[in-house]
C-alpha cells in the first residue's frame, strides 16, 4: 500500500514536468525507429553505390557519404551504435561503480579511504585523455571505445552510491536488522541498495547522455567506432573538412542534430526523473 | 591557512604519482618495443645493433627500475625522445603549451564573466527573458557536442558571412599581429565556452537566489544600502562559492573538450599534438602530454582549493 503510493508520488510529478515528458516522449519515439525501421525498410549502410557524396534525392533521401553510402542508413545504424555504446558502457561503469560505492559507504574506514581518494583522483583527471591513451595501447573499435569509456565512468556512480549509503546506514531498520543478527550482505543486498535506488537511478540516466557524448567525441577523433561501421561520431568525423561544411550540409546536419536531440532528451528526462524521485535534490 | 595548503598540496603530489605510476603501466603493456618503433625502415640490423639500442635505452632492466629512470627524468623535465620526430619531448610540448592555455583560459575566464553576469541577472529577475534565456543555454549548451558546435560555428561565422577563420593560429604568408591572433581565437574560444556558460550561469543563479534570501541581505537593505552594493558586494561573493566548486569539477572535462577543439580547428596546440602521437603510437609524447595535463589540472584545483580559502575563511581553518 504504502508503496504504491510511493510510487503514483512518482509518476505524479513527472508527468507534471513538461519537458520531461517531451523529453521521455522524443528518446521513446527515436528508439522505437531505430528499433524497428532497418525491419520495415531495407537499409544498406555498407553498400556503396555510384554517386560520391550525392544530394538528398528520390533514392537517397539523406543523400550519400564522400565514399557513396547511403546516409539515411548510416544515420539509423549509427544510432543503434551510439546508443548501445552509451547503454553497455553505463552498465560497465554501473557493474564497477556501484559495488565500490557500496563498499566504501558500509565499511567506512580503510576501504572508504582507498575508493573514495581512488575516485577523487579519476574525477580530477580528464578521462578524455585517459580514454585516447587506452585507445592507442588496444587499438581503436567499438568495443574498446566501450569497454574504456564504461571503466572511466565508475566514479560517478561510486560517489552517489557512496554519499547515499552514508545516510541510508543510519536508519533504524538497518539498526534492526543488525540487532537481530543479518549478515552485513544481507543487510547491503537487501536493505541498502533498494533504498539507494533513486540516486542509482538519476546517475544512470546521466551516465548514457555523457557515454553517448564521450563516444561521439571519441568517433569524431577517429579513435572510436571505425568505418565502415557507422557511429553518429565518425559520421560527423567524415564531414570535418570545411568543403564539406560549405557545400554538403546533408553529410553533417542529421548525425548533429541527432546527437544533441537525444543528449538534451536524455537530460531533461533525467532532470524530470531527479525532481520526480528526490525534489529535495533540485539545484 | 597554511596547513591547509600544505595538506592540499601533499594530497596532489600523491595524485601525480598515482597518475605517473598508471600512464607507465598502460604505455608498457603497448604492443611494438620501442626499439621496433625507432628502427622501423631500417633495413640490415643485427642482433648486436638491437641488443646496443635496447640497452642504450634501458630496456634490458627490470620494469620498476626503468619507471624510476623515467619518472626521474620527468622530474628533470627530460620527457624522452619522440619516435615520430626524433626531437626531444619536452621540446616539442612547449611550443604547444601557450595556443593550448590561450584558448582554454581565455574561455574560462569569459564563462565565468558572462555567468557571472548572467546568473545575477536571472536570479534578480527569476522567470524574465534573461532567466529562460540561461535555461535555454545551460540545456543546449550540455548537450550539444563541441565539434558539433564548433562546425555550426564555421558554417555560419567562417563561409556564410566569410568573417572569421575557420582553421589555425595566422593566415599563411602574412606577417603575424596580435589582432590577427584574436580573429583566429574568437571560434574556437566560443566553441569551447559554449559548453560551460549555461551550467556556470545556473549555478550561480540558483546560489543568488538562496543568498538574497538570507539574513544578512536583508538587514544590508534594511540600513539603507543601495541595491547595487548589496548585490555586488554583500551578495555576490558568498554566492560565488558553489560556482568556484563547479569550474574546479569541470576542468578535466574542458580539456578534453580542448583537445576535441583544436582538432575541429587544427589550433597547433597539445590536443593536436596528442592526436598525432596516437596516430603515430608515439608514447614518449603520448606520455609526456599526459603527465604534463596531469599537473596542469593539480595546480588548477589547488588554485581552485585557495580560491575556496580566500571567499570561505571558514573552509581554511577547518
Amino acid at each position: 500500500m504504502k508503496q504504491s503510493s510511493y510510487f503514483k508520488d512518482v509518476t505524479d510529478r513527472f508527468r507534471a514536468h513538461k519537458l520531461a515528458m517531451a523529453g521521455m516522449c522524443v528518446l521513446a519515439a527515436e528508439i522505437l525507429l531505430l528499433l524497428i525501421l532497418p525491419w520495415i525498410l531495407d537499409l544498406k549502410p555498407y553498400e556503396i553505390y555510384s554517386g560520391f557524396g550525392a544530394a538528398p534525392g528520390r533514392e537517397h533521401i539523406l543523400g550519400t557519404d564522400s565514399t557513396g553510402r547511403d546516409l539515411f542508413a548510416r544515420l539509423i545504424y549509427g544510432g543503434r551504435t551510439s546508443l548501445c555504446v552509451g547503454l553497455f558502457s553505463t552498465l560497465i561503469s554501473f557493474a564497477i561503480g556501484v559495488p565500490l560505492g557500496l563498499l566504501a559507504g558500509f565499511y567506512r574506514g580503510a576501504a572508504e579511504a582507498v575508493i573514495m581518494r581512488a575516485a577523487d583522483v579519476f574525477l580530477s583527471f580528464p578521462s578524455m585523455v585517459f580514454i585516447l591513451v587506452l585507445v592507442s595501447v588496444i587499438g581503436p573499435s567499438v568495443s574498446c571505445a566501450t569497454v574504456v569509456i564504461g571503466i572511466m565512468g565508475w566514479p560517478g556512480f561510486a560517489r552517489q552510491l557512496y554519499g547515499s549509503v552514508l545516510s541510508v546506514r543510519e536508519k533504524d531498520y538497518v539498526e534492526a536488522a543488525r540487532a537481530i543478527g543479518t549478515k552485513n550482505g544481507t543487510i547491503m543486498l537487501r536493505y541498502i541498495l533498494p533504498n539507494s535506488f533513486a540516486p542509482i537511478l538519476i546517475a544512470f540516466t546521466f551516465g548514457i547522455a555523457s557515454a553517448i557524448l564521450q563516444e561521439s567525441g571519441l568517433s569524431f577523433l577517429g579513435m572510436g567506432v571505425q568505418v565502415p561501421m557507422a557511429s553518429w561520431g565518425n559520421m560527423l568525423y567524415a564531414a570535418q573538412s570545411v568543403s564539406i561544411i560549405a557545400t554538403k550540409p546533408w553529410m553533417w546536419l542529421p548525425p548533429g542534430i541527432c546527437l544533441l536531440v537525444t543528449v538534451l532528451s536524455i537530460n531533461l528526462f533525467g532532470d524530470g526523473l531527479r525532481d520526480a524521485l528526490d525534489p529535495r535534490m533540485k539545484i | 591557512m597554511g596547513k591547509y595548503i600544505i595538506k592540499r598540496l601533499l594530497i596532489a603530489a600523491v595524485t601525480f604519482f598515482g597518475i605517473t605510476v598508471l600512464v607507465y603501466v598502460l604505455a608498457s603493456l603497448a604492443p611494438g618495443s620501442p626499439v621496433e618503433m625507432i628502427l622501423a625502415g631500417t633495413s640490415n640490423l643485427t642482433e648486436t645493433d638491437v641488443a646496443r639500442l635496447e640497452a642504450q635505452l634501458g630496456l634490458d632492466q627490470p620494469v620498476y627500475v626503468q619507471y624510476l629512470i623515467w619518472l626521474k627524468n620527468v622530474l628533470q623535465g627530460n620527457l624522452g625522445v619522440s619516435y615520430r620526430t626524433m626531437r626531444p619531448v619536452t621540446e616539442m610540448i612547449a611550443e604547444r603549451i601557450a595556443p593550448t592555455l590561450m584558448i582554454t583560459v581565455t574561455a574560462l575566464v569569459l564563462a565565468i564573466c558572462v555567468a557571472v553576469l548572467l546568473g545575477i541577472l536571472a536570479a534578480y529577475r527569476p522567470y524574465s527573458i534573461w532567466d529562460y534565456a540561461s535555461a535555454v543555454l545551460s540545456f543546449v549548451g550540455a548537450a550539444t557536442p563541441n565539434f558539433f558546435a564548433a562546425m555550426i560555428l564555421v558554417y555560419f561565422f567562417s563561409i556564410r558571412l566569410g568573417i572569421l577563420p575557420a582553421s589555425g593560429m595566422y593566415d599563411a604568408g602574412v606577417r603575424s599581429s596580435l589582432p590577427m591572433l584574436l580573429k583566429h581565437m574568437l571560434l574556437p574560444v566560443v566553441t569551447l565556452m559554449l559548453q560551460y556558460v549555461g551550467i556556470y550561469t545556473r549555478h550561480m543563479r540558483s546560489s543568488m537566489m538562496e543568498v538574497l534570501n538570507d539574513d544578512y541581505i536583508r538587514t544590508a537593505r534594511a540600513k539603507g544600502l543601495s541595491e547595487r552594493l548589496v548585490i555586488f558586494v554583500h551578495a555576490f561573493r558568498n554566492a560565488l562559492i558553489p560556482l568556484v566548486t563547479q569550474v574546479g569539477l569541470s576542468l578535466p572535462a574542458l580539456i578534453g573538450g580542448a583537445i576535441i577543439t583544436e582538432q575541429v580547428f587544427s589550433w597547433p596546440g597539445m590536443g593536436t599534438l596528442m592526436v598525432q602521437s596516437i596516430n603515430y603510437r608515439d608514447y614518449p609524447t603520448i606520455m609526456g602530454i599526459t603527465v604534463l595535463i596531469a599537473a596542469f589540472v593539480l595546480i588548477g584545483n589547488i588554485v581552485i582549493d585557495l580560491i575556496y580559502g580566500v571567499l570561505d575563511p571558514r573552509v581554511a581553518r577547518r
